[in-house]
């Protein structure tokens, strides 16, 4: 392709082996976000399709338990590759339900929605593939486009983290981030009001948490410059997007971040980071150990 | 926008159709804008439960549900207060103006969505520890140093 028409962002060089892991990887990821019970008998603030349908069934005895058995046998066609379509469409509904419900209680919760976001992605490009089939046919480029769309979902979520910053405080955020040690102590608060630990305020995270508190009201300049390169990080994150070693280098940035915020507040960033190493950082690593000839990587970089 | 830079920039149509209605359908599940630390306002506050005697309650062991959970339910309440008083007198307090009385509805109905959302099996000890209270503790910082207000007894609610 001449570098003319050759455009910026491309789907990861990836090869099958590498390809299945990811999936399976995601797989599990599924599986884990997926409740096996829930206990709201109501949804007296719906969101999203809880708008259109009563959801309140899933916390029925029974339900949710039926959907994760159904799901594995949908899990293992997804491994697999086949019925790409099916297998994608059938996981976002498993996790869109439960998550809409456990959203529709007054209180958003944002650690899962990254993963229905993926499912999303991949079930819209699958879609588009079973209906174009010429555009793609070849089942290793299916398998490439996949990953991207999923990276793509990714991207669009941290892209929109930053954007929904500026257009809500503008850049004064960046001056008023020096509050930052505000939200600190709200957290690290909350934590021990859940459980009455000591642990929480004394413990490691709570132990963390008080240092950086501590640096950031000596010295709000710092606090405002950490907190500042982590909204350049979410906001250009589609340099992700640049091929696979971008990707891997994106993707342990952002990785980097969530472990520092998690440090600092006590955050959990679980869904997160397991979705950005299984989309991001694994393509790279799998291209270390699984590589290809010279001369055979046409999007490798 | 060129044809040639259109081809560049082309295969990202997921990326940018999920960031368009992430931000325009905002909190809609699977869709999201991600509001968390959009506004880092100089006061924030937390809330705990406590029982009759004011005693705080280990509400997740006990419920499985998190105070920072109940917060946004609050918070819910207390915006929906400021909506209608815009819509009464045409301009919205803070929420720190808000007064105690007024803070008093979103509080019982967040206790009330508590005992609701709460699995059968935490029924009887919330009961004995009825009627629950919701504290709300301010934050700020004044020259330099975090500073928390005293527990805000804010509404009770008698477990039925």
């Amino acid at each position: 392709m001449s570098s003319a028409t050759c455009p910026w962002f491309a789907p990861p060089e990836i090869g099958r082996p590498a390809s299945a892991l990811i999936r399976a990887s995601f797989a599990l990821l599924v599986w884990h976000t997926v409740p096996g019970g829930m206990g709201l008998e109501s949804q007296p603030h719906p969101v999203g399709i809880a708008r259109l349908f009563d959801l309140t069934f899933l916390s029925d005895p029974g339900v949710l338990p039926a959907v994760k058995a159904a799901l594995v046998p949908v899990l293992l066609l997804y491994v697999s590759g086949f019925w790409a379509p099916l297998a994608t469409g059938l996981m976002l509904a498993a996790t869109v339900l439960p998550g809409t419900l456990d959203n529709s209680q007054g209180s958003t919760q944002h650690s899962q929605q990254i993963i229905s976001l993926i499912l999303l992605a991949q079930f819209l490009y699958h879609l588009w593939a079973a209906a174009f089939p010429q555009r793609h046919p070849d089942r290793a480029q299916r398998e490439r486009w996949s990953v991207f769309a999923a990276q793509q979902a990714i991207v669009a979520a941290y892209t929109v983290t930053a954007l929904t910053k500026l257009l809500r405080s503008g850049i004064g955020w960046i001056s008023d981030s020096a509050n930052f040690p505000i939200q600190m102590v709200k957290n690290i608060r909350m934590e021990f009001y859940n459980t009455l630990q000591p642990e929480a305020v004394s413990g490691f995270w709570g132990s963390t948490s008080a240092f950086a508190q501590r640096l950031f009201l000596e010295s709000p300049a710092l606090c405002r410059v950490l907190l500042t390169c982590g909204l350049a990080l979410e906001l250009f994150a589609v340099l992700a997007l640049l091929g696979r070693r971008w990707a891997a280098l994106y993707g342990a940035a952002l990785i980097a971040f969530h472990v520092l915020v998690r440090t600092m507040t006590g955050l959990n960033f679980r869904f997160h980071i397991a979705a950005l190493f299984i989309f991001l950082v694994l393509p790279w690593l799998m291209s270390l150990r699984f590589r290809r000839p010279a001369g055979n990587t046409p999007a490798a970089a | 926008m060129s044809r040639r830079l259109l081809g560049k920039v082309a295969p990202l149509g997921i990326f940018v159709a999920l960031t368009a209605l992430c931000l325009a359908l905002k909190e809609n599940f699977p869709f999201t804008h991600y509001p968390m630390y959009s506004d880092f306002s100089d006061q924030s506050y937390y809330v705990w439960i406590g029982d009759a005697e004011g005693e705080p309650i280990a509400i997740q062991n006990l419920t499985g549900l998190r105070t920072g959970r109940i917060k946004k339910v609050y918070n819910n309440g207390l915006q929906a207060v400021r909506a209608e008083v815009r819509r009464q007198t045409g301009s919205a307090p803070r929420k720190r103006d808000l007064t105690a009385e007024q803070r008093r509805a979103p509080g019982g109905e967040t206790l009330a969505w508590l005992v609701g959302a709460a699995p059968d099996g935490a029924l009887p000890a919330l009961r004995a520890a009825s009627p629950l209270r919701l504290y709300q503790v301010d934050i700020t910082i004044d020259r330099g140093r975090v500073v928390e207000s005293e527990p805000l007894s804010i509404a009770e609610f008698a477990v039925p």
